[in-house]
């Protein structure tokens, strides 16, 4: 114990201290910031221009109703008001009714988008309006968002059109155009709670990506520095003062507390970040980082690590060079890709047979069952079985890989083939 | 009393006879010279003594006993390509090295730094390892072995990569460390480096002993039959008679290896009938040469 003590301590020291580990520790935090909420605050920073536009149509009623959408907007508002952003500012809107519809006034409203003078009009004509192929020309054609209000705008404006023709009173007409609005709310313990289920999503995909990269990392890193003393042949002097086994568990371990130091300077860092709202896509989430869901983290890259340490201290030991160990790295990497590809239908329906199934192997189970933990708590039974069944695969897996570690630390040279590899799995 | 004890220990990997039924005693107290050329088997009879690996069949008894573990604290290793974490600074590392021995970090430190004095590397324990130059950390690592106070001493080539200053500053040390009773095994294929400090040795080619015993035995063994003549004028003494076994020339010198029973008079008689004859010396075949005749003989 107390070797694996002294390699365990001096394999954190030295990690600890690199460059490197500091790097991460900031940078890829603040990459998944980046990548995730820095664009949608962006967007909708942006869209707080003004945008004019011109409706040109023969219908002046169609385009006066289209034109107060916009600048109207009141409480039966089809643009629900979550679409508004947080920080209370709408995307403003000046919009003309141009009943001019013909081929000179389209040239004209043409030259006015070209100069900058508008920034799009919406052609509607007579014709254009029955058979409801209606364009709008801007400079910016996939500025969706301007196109998605509008298209909103047009089809209650046709609607109401329609619903006048048929003799419906105004009042009714505009009860009926009520919007929907579905706010979706997680049960949990029997309680309706306050995350929503986009919020749930993006978190359950932040720690899930989380999750994934550091557990590659540290797999990928216990393999690296393994192949590096392998190289170093420091494993001469080690094995004559302690054995395999004890240097193996020193470097797993030391290695699983680098992580955990890691991840608890993130929790620690934004805690007071979890507490508050952030805006997402014009939404205010409430990241579901409770410190529940943290232990689970913790918990999920420990086992995981664990796992894939071992495979990596194995490969690390079997090969010569980081080139050789890069045609195995697939082994390691493999299943984790997998995982990673399913995360959408497992957030998407925690419950189905394929994530419950996924969950169970162990080699999915850090992601899969931690996902399925934060998107819908599943069963005791079913995290307890996970967690029985990773466990016993971490205990063969640590038999297994020490055998090959403890054989393939002293092989020099020629790269093993598979047969092998299982020949040192067998050596008492 | 033996320090080690080899009985019949073999070692295969795969079909190649790495150790093939190897016996060899080391005597407490004793310089023991482990002897052979490259991939003869030294190194696998090294790491089956200290139980790196396990001997295929025989035996190792290790201070009159069994081997087992607890015997590695009474042994110092230093293996023959440094080992060492490039990272660590050398305090940090030398430190480490002591409590895998079993010492406390202060005890550690206090000796890593008595030991750095003595082998002039104290300016550089502050630095990181891998700044050190090759010789250097080979008398790191030699500190690495010593720090424990062994009583048992393995070196497997530990003057690969000294320069003659550190190499002489290396055998005192090591010279000094016997007179206080410890025993010191020598690994090397460079045999004219230990001669003159072993006391006994066990040559060994393709994993067996092919000569072993003190060192005053074997060369008692071979008697003086070797000559080395400084001359002037032709060679032909060389060819021409059934006195000499086998010679080295070098122009004018020549070493001279005589045949079973050949008078070394007779020699220089038929040498100075046509040449000029600077130089005429008996001499104790040196371990490369009675090496060289053994395995030469084997491989015949």
């Amino acid at each position: 114990m107390h070797n694996i003590f002294l390699f365990a301590r001096r394999e954190y020291l030295e990690t600890v201290r690199k460059k490197s580990f500091i790097v991460m520790t900031i940078l890829l935090p603040a990459m998944m910031f980046g990548f995730t909420v820095l664009p949608s605050m962006v967007a909708s920073k942006k869209s707080n221009e003004t945008q004019r536009i011109v409706i040109a149509t023969s219908d002046e009623q169609f385009g006066n109703e289209v034109r107060d959408k916009f600048t109207k907007p009141s409480s039966d508002d089809p643009i629900p008001a979550k679409r508004r952003r947080t920080d209370g500012s709408t995307r403003s809107f000046e919009v003309q009714v141009d009943t001019k519809v013909s081929s000179e006034e389209e040239a004209a409203l043409t030259a006015k988008v070209s100069s900058h003078e508008i920034d799009g009009y919406l052609w509607a004509p007579a014709n254009a309006l029955a058979e409801r192929k209606i364009s709008y020309r801007s400079r910016a054609s996939s500025d969706f968002e301007t196109q998605s209000a509008l298209s909103g705008a047009i089809r209650e404006a046709l609607l109401r059109q329609s619903f006048r023709k048929h003799g419906v009173p105004a009042e009714e007409v505009s009860d009926v155009l009520k919007p929907v609005n579905i706010d979706s709310k997680k049960i949990e313990n029997g309680k309706v709670t306050d995350s929503s289920g986009i919020a749930l999503f993006f978190t359950a995909l932040l720690l899930m990506i989380l999750l994934y990269v550091t557990i590659l990392m540290y797999s990928m890193s216990v393999m690296r520095s393994v192949l590096e003393e392998k190289n170093s042949r420091i494993f001469e002097v080690l094995l004559s003062t302690a054995t395999a086994k004890e240097l193996m568990a020193g470097k797993i371990l030391g290695a699983a507390g680098v992580g955990l130091t890691q991840i608890g300077i993130w929790t620690l860092v934004t805690a007071p970040l979890a507490a508050q709202s952030i805006s997402m896509f014009g939404e205010s989430i409430h990241l579901g980082l409770t410190i529940g869901n943290m232990i689970f983290f913790g918990a999920f890259f420990v086992l995981g690590f664990l796992l894939y340490s071992a495979l990596g201290a194995a490969l690390g030991s079997a090969v010569n060079s980081e080139q050789e160990a890069q045609q195995f790295q697939f082994v390691i990497m493999m299943p984790l890709i997998i995982s990673a590809i399913f995360l959408t239908p497992v957030i998407q329906q925690p419950h189905s047979t394929l994530a419950v199934v996924l969950s169970l192997i162990p080699f999915c189970t850090p992601l899969i069952m931690f996902t399925r933990i934060l998107v819908e708590t599943p069963p005791a039974w079913q995290i307890a079985l996970s967690i029985v069944l990773l466990v016993g695969t971490i205990y063969a897996m640590l038999s297994i890989c020490s055998r090959i570690y403890r054989v393939g630390i002293l092989m020099y040279g020629k790269r093993p083939t598979l047969p092998e590899i299982v020949k040192w799995m067998k050596y008492a | 009393m033996h320090t080690v004890e080899l009985q019949q220990v073999r070692k295969s990997y795969d079909k190649f006879v790495a150790v093939n039924d190897l016996s060899l005693n080391i005597e407490q107290g004793s310089i023991f010279g482990l002897l052979g050329p490259n991939g003869a088997g030294k190194t696998s009879t090294i790491r089956m003594m200290i139980g790196i690996t396990v001997p295929d069949s025989g035996q190792v008894r290790m201070f009159g006993e069994p081997f087992t573990r607890a015997h590695l604290k009474r042994v110092g290793y230093l293996p023959e390509t440094s080992g060492l974490y490039k990272k660590m600074k050398v305090s940090e590392q030398l430190v480490l090295f002591g409590q895998l021995r079993g010492l406390s970090a202060g005890d550690s430190l206090s000796r890593a730094m008595k030991w750095c004095e003595r082998m002039e590397i104290a300016g550089w324990m502050e630095k990181k390892t891998e700044e050190l130059s090759k010789g250097m950390q080979q008398k790191m690592q030699f500190i690495a072995t010593l720090l424990h106070e062994p009583e048992f001493l393995i070196m497997d080539e530990p003057f690969s990569g000294l320069d003659p200053v550190n190499t002489t500053l290396l055998k005192d040390v090591l010279l000094d460390l016997n007179k206080q009773g410890r025993t010191i095994l020598f690994s090397t294929h460079r045999m004219d480096q230990v001669e003159k400090l072993c006391s006994s040795i066990c040559l060994i080619n393709r994993g067996q002993a092919v000569l072993q015993g003190t060192l005053k035995d074997i060369k008692g063994r071979y008697g003086r039959s070797n000559v080395h003549i400084e001359y002037e004028g032709p060679d032909e003494f060389l060819r021409e008679n059934g006195l000499i076994q086998s010679f080295n020339n070098y122009g004018n010198f020549v070493e001279v290896r005589l045949a079973p029973g050949a008078d070394s008079q007779r020699l220089l008689h038929m040498v100075a009938q046509r040449s000029r004859v600077n130089k005429f010396e008996l001499v104790e075949p040196s371990l490369e040469d009675i090496f060289i005749d053994v395995v030469g003989k084997a491989d015949a």
